[in-house]
This record gives C-alpha cells, sequence and structure tokens, in this order.
C-alpha cells in the first residue's frame, strides 16, 4: 500500500512537469511576435475586403430598385392581357393621342383604342408612352364606332340648353338625391256652425 | 479590434501558453510540432475572436488546441507509431524500449517517457486531468466521449503507468543485486 502511494506521488509530480516547455523557453514571445505580424496585416485585408464588397453594397440596391421601377408598371396596367403592348405603341391603328382625347376625354364615352383609353397612372408610364415611334406610313382612318357615331349626333343635332342640361345631369349621377322639404298644412277642422 | 481587446489577448496568450502547449504536445509527443499547433491556435482564436465568449478558458482553449494539433498531425503525418495500440505498447519490443532507453535518466524523464508510451486515448485524458481546473465532465466535453469513459481511461491509464514503474524499479534492484 505504501509503494502504490509512492507511484502515485510520483506520477503526478512527473505530469506536473510533462510537457512543460521551461520557463525560459520563449513560447509566449514567439507566439506573441507572430500574432504582432498578424495585427499588422490584418487591416490592410480588412480594408481590401471591405473594398471588394463596396462596389457589390452599391450595385445590388441599385439593381434591386431599377427592377422594380421596370416591373411596376406592367404591374399596374389596366388595360386587358388579351391586347399586346407593342401593338398600342408601334401598331399603325393607333390615331395620335391628341387627335382623339379632346371630344372622348369631355364625354366620358366608351374607348375603343387602347392609346386613347389608357391614361397614364405614373410618371414613369407616361413617360413610356409619349414617345410614340415615327411611322413611315400615315395610319389610315378608322369608321367611327357605334358610340362615336351616337356621339357625333348628339353633338351636332342637339340644342345647347339640352346638351348642357346632359351633361349636368351626368355630373350629378354620383351625387346623393336630395328631396326639397315637403311642407304639410296642418288639417282645419271642418266648420261645424256654418251654414 | 479595439486596444482593450489587444491587450486582454496578450495576457491570454501569456497565460495560457503553456497550457496550450501540454494539449498539443499530449498529441503529437513532438515539441516543434506542438508549438506550431500553439501558434496556429491562438492565431486561430485572434482571427475568429471565439475566445472572448468562452466561458470556461482552460477547457474552450483545450478543445481548441486539441483540434487543432489532430488536424496538424493528419496533415504532417508524423503521429508517432509507438502509440497506436495499448497491445502494442505491453508487447516486447526488438529494439529498446522507453524504460531500456532511459535507464540513466531520471526519474521524471522516464515517466515521461511512459506516458508518451501510452494509447492516445489513455494519454490525453491523463494529460488533461493533470492540467489545473480541468475535471472529468470538461475532459469528456473537450474528447467528446462520455463522462464515464474519462474516469475509465485516467484509471486504466495509471494501472498501466504504475504497472510498468514497479517493473522498471524490480529491473533496478535486480540488475544492482547483480
Amino acid at each position: 500500500m505504501r509503494e502504490k502511494d509512492d507511484l502515485d506521488l510520483l506520477i503526478d509530480s512527473a505530469l506536473s512537469t510533462y510537457a512543460d516547455p521551461g520557463p525560459d523557453s520563449g513560447l509566449e514571445d514567439r507566439v506573441l511576435v507572430t500574432l504582432a505580424g498578424v495585427r499588422t496585416a490584418a487591416p490592410r485585408v480588412g480594408g481590401g475586403w471591405r473594398r471588394s464588397w463596396l462596389p457589390w453594397a452599391v450595385a445590388i440596391p441599385l439593381a434591386a430598385g431599377l427592377l422594380f421601377l421596370w416591373l411596376s408598371p406592367v404591374r399596374d396596367k389596366p388595360l386587358p392581357a388579351s391586347e399586346p403592348q407593342a401593338a398600342r405603341v408601334g401598331a399603325p391603328t393607333a390615331v395620335a393621342p391628341h387627335a382623339g382625347s379632346s371630344s372622348e376625354a369631355r364625354c366620358g364615352v366608351p374607348h375603343r383604342h387602347a392609346v386613347r383609353t389608357t391614361q397614364p397612372t405614373s410618371p414613369v408610364q407616361s413617360a413610356q408612352t409619349v414617345p410614340l415611334p415615327k411611322l413611315d406610313v400615315f395610319p389610315t382612318p378608322q369608321p367611327l364606332t357605334a358610340d362615336e357615331r351616337a356621339l357625333v349626333v348628339v353633338v351636332t343635332q342637339t340644342p345647347l340648353p339640352a346638351r348642357e342640361a346632359l351633361v349636368e345631369a351626368q355630373s350629378l349621377d354620383h351625387q346623393p338625391v336630395r328631396f326639397a322639404e315637403i311642407h304639410i298644412p296642418p288639417l282645419e277642422p271642418p266648420d261645424q256652425g256654418q251654414p | 479590434m479595439t486596444t482593450d481587446e489587444e491587450a486582454e489577448f496578450t495576457a491570454l496568450v501569456q497565460r495560457q501558453s503553456r497550457f496550450v502547449f501540454r494539449v498539443a504536445y499530449a498529441v503529437l509527443l513532438h515539441a516543434h510540432d506542438a508549438e506550431d499547433a500553439v501558434q496556429e491556435t491562438f492565431l486561430k482564436l485572434y482571427r475568429n475572436g471565439g475566445w472572448r465568449n468562452a466561458g470556461n478558458e482552460r477547457a474552450f482553449l483545450a478543445r481548441v488546441a486539441w483540434r487543432v494539433a489532430v488536424d496538424h498531425r493528419r496533415a504532417s503525418h508524423s503521429a508517432a507509431s509507438a502509440t497506436d495500440s495499448e497491445t502494442q505498447a505491453e508487447l516486447p519490443s526488438p529494439t529498446p524500449g522507453p524504460e531500456q532507453a532511459l535507464v540513466a535518466a531520471n526519474q521524471h524523464a522516464q515517466v515521461h517517457a511512459m506516458i508518451d508510451a501510452l494509447p492516445e486515448d489513455l494519454r490525453l485524458p491523463l494529460v488533461l486531468s493533470a492540467s489545473d481546473e480541468l475535471n472529468s465532465r470538461e475532459i469528456a466535453a473537450i474528447l467528446g466521449i462520455p463522462e464515464g469513459t474519462v474516469r475509465t481511461r485516467l484509471q486504466r491509464a495509471r494501472q498501466l503507468l504504475r504497472k510498468r514503474i514497479a517493473n522498471l524499479q524490480t529491473r533496478k534492484q535486480e540488475t544492482h543485486y547483480a
């Protein structure tokens, strides 16, 4: 039993000095010298990393914004999907916008042609529709539709007071209906003593 | 890293370099390789900043140093073949073993050679337990083994060392009387 205790003490004391580099080995100094070299190189590495990512930090949000602006007018188009956008812009049937917009915009008549009906919903959209392509051949005028013919008849054959009354009636369509006050006179009892 | 953190990390290096060296040496059994592992360990800690959140400083450092040393050994293929298995360490070798080679050296050097000759799975817990403030639970967390396994290996390592030291002392006495 005594021998075992001695062996235990010997093992413990040997373990306490096992893999000990020694008090004057300079291990800490060598590690710190290596770290000092890394510290001097670290700002340069970090700056390079930041510089390499700086263009991306600007370009990615910019690209996202441009993509959003490019997609947003398409998403907000009020036109039906069956009518292609190219037909509205470049087709010969597209009558000049200033020609059709005068009378129709005033009278609120249902529209037929895309160029005339499309009202710009945003500045970007209006900027896209303004620069119409220059056509080689002047567009052929189309015959008037039934609505347009009816409008012509109303404008040319109806007297001015009637037209004004019609416009005023249309403007009052969405206003609430008002009724004048009704005054009901009190009933008087029949004369009893009269002959 | 701020100036205060730089000073703190410098203090950490001065405080724990020897401990990290021990852990690395227990894996690599070579002083120069162990010092390389120490440098690599502190560089790794300096770069990733993980030392700031270390709860138990020694356990954290031992875990990082052990992994670095194991990776270093894999990379350099310089592991000592004498520690492959326990049976191999116990078999009589045709070349002089650590006992015969260090007969003239002092007792500590002989025991150190015996520790080197232990199988790695026994040597690592033994060396880590000899370091201050590392208990069986912390060693188990570092090595990724159950706590009961750590205790069993510590017991087996000590039994092996006692047996070899006793054999060496018996041999010395026989030589002396002969």
